[in-house]
């Protein structure tokens, strides 16, 4: 087994967290139960079904809640995807809709539990299982397989114990443990990736957008943020930066805005999520 | 933003609920048929960027009948998925109430017996699972894509080539029958979709 490269802004972001405050519902409070939340400092790039057990112990064991129920997460009425990482959740509903891309006042992240009512016109089903979870996030992995190299056969061709190992370091948080597979997809095995994972997420629940970014110029020349940002958002993100415009609009990822200078090849070695894509949310100052 | 409008072909299908009845998947009646006929006629056209065109088929007759409860209303779109650069079918299928099904009573309804294991134990996690829809941002069934690729490909290759139809006027009726049929969509006369306006 060899060792997981060591690079320090994988790392750094591997091991970025945010407090979140869990409170249940008015709604759903049971008569005798103590109104009591509970505080967990949970990791940027962990998924919401992996915290619902501790949840939902929480609040069956403060008789707040009893009963078995559907358990799922809003956030100011907005039902949240549990398949998206928790960072990109924060940095969606958090940072970019409160237009403030500082996160004191924010934090302790209030979201509130339900138990009743699972919107399944809204969220895909189901919050709680960890293995819906686990095969979503799979799904994601061979996409950006797919991006970058044209097949999945990368993916498809990992041993299991291979497959086991990297959802078991989402699942452990283990960094060494995850890396020591992902960094095989990630990396590519040294070959030049045709695409790179990306999506982009524009504000106000506008669709997803997710187009296949050459990462080099025809001089071989790797792509900044800013030329691929063009590629999708011409007018928010002009080649040449205009002192004139008066809105400047950035791409958050995990909770900052790199320099739209950046090699887009590098992010996305160094700072995509877990699920291997890189998820820029726009914020437009 | 200055993003270019996306659309997607759209069909709605009324269908037996197998869940009611626990019998296998019945023929339409000939009224129903026509009425699918007569929408498939429609859908030879691949629709460009600007239009977005919604058909539903509801015929009084038939609701009449049988019992309201008896039946699905199951919405299927097409929508080119940029990463695998191929379509993909999503669907829904709603009771008449209003109520979605749930994952597997869609394969109990939807999916022709004889597939159903085949769909099943395709890929890492099965043929069909949720997502959400790119355009709609709100859950969807949906066929995984890169069963598709695959699939075309061999389907493609063994296919006798009939020169009078284009390589994508074949790709995508192939696609479209095989993929359809796997999830219940009845397209009697796929194989005469014929692309305008590519």
């Amino acid at each position: 087994m060899s060792l997981p490269p060591s690079s320090p802004v994988a790392k750094a972001i591997w091991s970025g967290s945010i407090p979140i405050l869990f409170t249940l519902d008015d709604n759903e409070l049971c008569g005798r139960g103590v109104d009591m939340g509970l505080m967990i400092e949970a990791q940027r790039c962990s998924y919401l079904p992996l915290l619902a057990e501790t949840v939902r112990d929480h609040f069956v064991r403060t008789g707040q809640v009893s009963g078995p129920g559907e358990i799922w997460f809003h956030y100011k009425g907005t039902p949240l995807k549990w398949h998206y990482a928790i960072g990109l959740l924060f940095d969606i509903l958090g940072l970019q809709a409160s237009n403030n891309c500082a996160a004191e006042g924010l934090l302790p992240w209030n979201v509130t539990v339900n138990f009743q009512n699972y919107p399944g016109d809204k969220l895909i089903a189901s919050c709680a299982d960890s293995n819906v979870c686990k095969d979503a996030f799979m799904s994601m992995i061979k996409e950006a397989d797919y991006l970058r190299n044209g097949t999945t056969k990368k993916v498809m061709n990992l041993s299991k114990a291979d497959q086991t190992q990297l959802w078991d370091g989402i699942l452990k948080h283990d960094y060494n443990r995850f890396w020591d597979v992902n960094h095989r997809l990630v990396l590519n095995d040294g070959a030049a990736p045709r695409h790179l994972p990306v999506r982009i997420y524009l504000p106000g629940n506008s669709p997803v957008i997710q187009e296949p970014f050459i990462p080099a110029d025809e001089q071989d020349h790797p792509r900044t943020l800013r030329q691929i940002l063009n590629d999708a958002l011409p007018a928010l993100f002009p080649l040449e930066d205009d002192a004139t415009a008066g809105h400047a609009a950035g791409a958050l990822i995990h909770g900052v805005k790199p320099s739209l200078e950046t090699s887009a090849l590098w992010a996305a070695q160094n700072m995509a999520y877990a699920d291997n894509f890189l998820h820029l949310v726009i914020v437009i100052e | 933003m200055g993003r270019p409008a996306q659309s997607y072909l759209s069909m709605t299908q009324i269908t037996a609920d197998q869940t009611k009845f626990h019998r296998p998947p019945q023929q339409l009646d000939h009224g129903t048929q026509a009425l699918l006929d007569d929408l498939s006629g429609e859908y030879g056209h691949i629709l460009s960027e600007e239009d977005e065109q919604v058909s539903e088929i509801t015929d009084p007759a038939v609701a009449e009948e049988k019992p309201t409860d008896a039946y699905l209303s199951v919405s299927y779109h097409i929508i080119f998925s940029p990463s695998y650069q191929v379509p993909v079918l999503y669907f829904n299928a709603f009771r008449p109430d209003g109520r979605a099904i749930s994952l597997e009573e869609i394969y109990e309804s939807l999916v022709p017996e004889a597939w159903r294991s085949s769909v099943r134990n395709a890929g890492l996690s099965g043929g069909i699972s949720q997502q959400d829809h790119p355009i709609l941002n709100v859950p969807y069934f949906y066929m995984h894509p890169c069963e598709t690729v695959s699939l075309m490909e061999t389907i493609l290759k063994n296919q006798e080539q009939d020169r009078s139809r284009s390589f994508l006027d074949s790709y995508v009726s192939t696609w479209l029958s095989f993929t359809g049929q796997a999830v219940g969509l009845s397209l009697p006369h796929a194989s005469q979709i014929v692309l305008e306006n590519q």
